[in-house]
C-alpha cells in the first residue's frame, strides 16, 4: 500500500464545524485576524442542526423588558441556566438580527412589513422570529465566502492537538487532525487557537444523523471539562406513524397543536395547565412517555384545526416538513406520535465555558451545541439555541482571534501526530470486525430503553454496563472505505458522549427538566442548584466534581429553596 | 425506504447531489457520468437532493432508512 498522503494547513484560528455557530465564529474571528479557516465533515449550508432548525429564533427587540425575559428563561430552564450568558445573548441578539436581515436572511413579516414575532415552545413574555428553513444557512455560507474565509469541506476532524502532546492535556490546544472522507488523505491543522463548533449529539434523529457529539468527545479526550450531560434529552427524533422522522415542533406548538392519548384526552392539560402543548420540551417528552407507559397510548398529534394560512406559512418556513405533510395530510387526520430514543438532543450539554467562550484549556473556545448553551438551563424556551449560536459563535470567534494574537506560533509534537493517525485509520485495517451500522443498532438497543427516560440507579447502571460491553467491542470496529471510516469514528464519539450522559445522570440524585429520577422524584433546590462537571482522568476513567450555581446573585431564582414535585411525575407502573 | 436511486435516464451527471448530501450517500460513476446511491443506509431523508436536482432524477420515499428503536408500546 502506498504511503498515505498528508495535507498540512497553518492558521491563526481554526473553526471546526460549519453550522450556524461555526459560520458566525469564523466571521467573528475574521474581524480581528486574517488567517481564519473553517472545516466541516460535510458541506456548509447543507449540514449541522441549524440547517434543519424549526425556523424559530429567539428575538428580543428594543423596548422589550429584558429583565422579564431573563427571569422567564431562568425559570423555564429550571434555574440551572447561567444568567450572565442569558444577558449577553439578549443584549447582543437585536444587532445580530439586523445584520442577518442585511445579509439576506428571509424572515416572516406582518401585514405592515415589520418582522413578525410569535410564541412557540414555552414562551410567555419571550418571543421568536420565524426564518425560512435552509435558506438561512445558504446566506451564512455566502457570508463566510464574502469574508474571504477558506472552507475545507468533507474533512472529518477526529482529535485536537495539544502543546504537550498528551490527551488529556495539561497544556494548550495547538491544532487538530482528521481525514478527508472521500480521498482519505490525513489532514493536519496547526492553529494558534481553535473554536469547536461541531456539537450536537443527535444520534439518529431527524435530518441530522451525522451529529454524533464529535466536538464534545474530542474536547473531552483532550482534557476539557464537560457539564450539563445529564440534561441531554434522551429522545429527540419525533416520529409520525412510527416510520417518518419529522422536524418543526417548535412552530407546531406555537400554532396550537393538540396531543391526545388513546382515550382522546388532551393530557398536557394535566401536566402543564397554563402552557399545555406549548410546554417545555422535556415536559412534552416525559408526558408522552408517561401516557404510554401507564397504558394510555398511543399518543396522537392533531393539527386538523390549523387554518390554511398556518399551512401556507409552514410551506415557507418548514419546507422539509411540508414535503412529508403533503404525503401524510395532517390537515385531514390525526397522526400517531412517538419519539425514538438512542437519539439525543444534547442542547444543554457540552464543554464548560465562560462568557468569553473560554474553556479550561487555553486556546480552546467553544460555540453552538458544543458549548452546551450555558444560559439554556435544562432547555428553556424555543429558539434560544439559535440565538446562542449567533451571539455565542461570534464571541467565540472574536475571543479566539484575540488569544491567537498573543501566540507566536503553534508547536505540534510528532509522536502525538503518529499516535492519532494510527488510531483514526485503525478500522480500515480490520477486515472481519463489526460494521458501524451493526454497532449503531447495538448502541440504540442499549441506550434506547425506557430507563433512559425514567431513570433510577439500577436502570442507569444497566445502561452503563451495556455501554461498557459495546466499548469493549470498539477495537474490532471495521470500515471498508473512508466513508465508513467516518461513520466508525463518529460512533466512537457518540458512545463516549452516551457514557458521559449516564455517568452524570447517576450522580444527580434529583429530577430536573428531562432528567427524571424515579428514585428521587423531586426537584431539589436545596442541594442540587449545582453543575456536575466531568473530565477525563486518563486511562478511560472519568473524574467528577460538583460546582454550585451562583443563584444568590441572579435576578431569577426559585420562590423557595425546597424540594418540589416535577411537572411530570414518574409513571406508575401497574 | 428513504433514498432509492438516481434515475439513470434523467441524470445529467452534474454532481449536485454528490456535492450537497449532508450524509455523503452519493458517488459519481465516472465512466457512465451518472450519480448513484453508494450508501443508502445513511440517508437522513432531508429531501435536499430531491429539491436541488435540476433534472428531477432523485427517487426517494419519506420513511426512515434505519431501524428505529422505541422505548415503549
Amino acid at each position: 500500500m502506498a504511503a498515505r498522503e498528508t495535507e498540512t494547513y497553518d492558521c491563526d484560528v481554526l473553526v471546526i464545524g460549519g453550522g450556524l455557530a461555526g459560520t458566525w465564529a469564523a466571521i467573528g474571528a475574521k474581524d480581528y485576524v486574517d488567517d481564519v479557516m473553517l472545516v466541516d465533515k460535510a458541506k456548509v449550508s447543507k449540514t449541522g442542526a441549524s440547517t434543519f432548525a424549526a425556523g424559530a429564533m429567539l428575538a428580543p427587540q428594543v423596548g422589550d423588558d429584558l429583565d422579564v425575559w431573563t427571569k422567564e428563561i431562568l425559570d423555564r430552564g429550571n434555574y440551572v441556566g447561567d444568567q450572565d450568558w442569558i444577558e449577553v445573548i439578549l443584549h447582543q441578539q437585536p444587532k445580530i438580527i439586523d445584520e442577518l436581515e442585511t445579509w439576506g436572511v428571509e424572515f416572516e413579516r406582518d401585514k405592515q412589513g415589520k418582522l413578525a414575532r410569535t410564541v412557540g415552545r414555552a414562551h410567555t413574555s419571550t418571543q421568536i422570529l420565524m426564518f425560512h428553513g435552509p435558506q438561512f444557512m445558504h446566506v451564512m455560507r455566502k457570508q463566510v465566502a464574502t469574508s474571504g474565509i477558506p472552507l475545507v469541506e468533507r474533512v472529518m476532524i477526529t482529535d485536537l492537538l495539544t502543546s504537550d502532546g498528551q490527551c488529556p492535556s495539561k497544556g494548550c490546544i495547538v491544532g487538530a487532525v482528521g481525514f478527508d472522507v472521500r480521498s482519505g488523505a490525513f489532514q493536519v491543522f496547526r492553529a494558534k487557537s481553535v473554536v469547536l463548533a461541531a456539537g450536537g449529539v443527535w444520534g439518529d434523529s431527524q435530518c441530522a444523523r451525522n451529529l454524533t457529539g464529535d466536538g464534545i468527545a474530542m474536547g473531552y479526550r483532550s482534557g476539557a471539562e464537560i457539564c450539563g450531560m445529564e440534561f441531554a434529552h434522551p429522545s429527540e427524533g419525533w416520529v409520525f406513524d412510527r416510520k417518518y422522522k419529522v422536524q418543526g415542533m417548535n412552530l407546531w406548538q406555537g400554532a396550537g397543536m393538540y396531543l391526545v392519548n388513546a382515550q382522546g384526552e388532551r393530557f398536557m392539560e394535566k401536566y402543564s395547565p397554563v402552557l399545555k402543548e406549548r410546554a417545555q420540551k422535556a415536559e412534552l417528552h416525559l408526558a408522552v412517555a408517561k401516557e404510554c407507559v401507564e397504558g394510555r397510548g398511543p399518543v396522537y398529534i392533531d393539527m386538523r384545526h390549523f387554518k390554511p394560512e398556518v399551512w401556507d406559512r409552514f410551506r415557507r418556513v418548514l419546507p422539509n416538513f411540508m414535503r412529508l405533510a403533503e404525503v401524510l395530510e395532517p390537515w385531514k387526520r390525526r397522526i400517531q406520535f412517538d419519539f425514538g430514543t438512542g437519539a439525543i438532543n444534547a442542547a444543554p450539554a457540552g464543554i464548560k465555558n465562560n462568557i468569553f467562550s473560554e474553556t479550561n484549556l487555553p486556546g480552546l473556545y467553544v460555540a453552538g451545541q458544543v458549548s452546551g448553551f450555558p444560559g439554556h438551563g435544562t432547555y428553556s424556551v424555543g429558539g434560544f439555541n439559535l440565538a446562542a449560536c449567533c451571539v455565542g459563535g461570534r464571541r467565540a470567534g472574536a475571543h479566539a482571534a484575540q488569544y491567537s494574537k498573543t501566540r507566536a506560533s503553534a508547536e505540534i509534537t510528532t509522536d502525538q501526530l503518529e499516535r492519532l493517525e494510527e488510531s483514526v485509520y485503525k478500522p480500515l485495517s480490520l477486515k472481519n470486525g463489526i460494521t458501524p451500522a451493526a454497532l449503531n443498532i447495538k448502541i440504540k438497543e442499549v441506550a434506547g430503553i425506557a430507563e433512559s427516560l425514567f431513570r433510577s440507579e439500577k436502570g442507569i447502571n444497566t445502561i452503563l454496563n451495556g455501554l461498557a460491553r459495546i466499548k469493549a467491542v470498539l477495537p474490532t470496529l471495521a470500515a471498508r472505505d473512508y466513508h465508513e471510516l467516518m461513520r466508525a469514528n463518529e460512533l466512537k464519539n457518540y458512545l463516549a458522549c452516551l457514557e458521559l450522559i449516564y455517568r452524570a445522570a447517576l450522580e444527580r440524585t434529583e429530577s430536573r427538566g428531562p432528567h427524571c429520577r424515579v428514585d428521587h422524584p423531586y426537584r431539589d433546590d436545596i442541594d442540587w442548584l449545582k453543575r456536575v462537571i466531568l473530565r477525563s482522568a486518563g486511562d478511560g476513567n472519568v473524574a467528577m466534581r460538583l460546582e454550585p450555581i451562583p443563584v444568590y446573585r441572579y435576578s431569577g431564582k426559585p420562590e423557595k429553596f425546597e424540594r418540589v414535585s416535577p411537572a411530570v411525575p414518574p409513571p406508575e407502573v401497574k | 425506504m428513504a433514498i432509492q436511486s438516481v434515475n439513470e435516464e434523467l441524470c445529467s451527471g452534474c454532481g449536485t447531489c454528490v456535492d450537497n448530501c449532508p450524509m455523503d450517500v452519493f458517488r459519481m460513476d465516472e465512466k457512465a457520468n451518472k450519480a448513484f446511491v453508494a450508501y443508502p443506509e445513511d440517508c437522513a431523508v432531508c429531501y435536499m437532493c430531491e429539491k436541488d436536482c435540476p433534472e428531477g432524477a432523485i427517487i426517494l420515499t419519506p420513511d426512515a432508512a434505519e431501524k428505529m428503536v422505541f422505548p415503549f408500546g
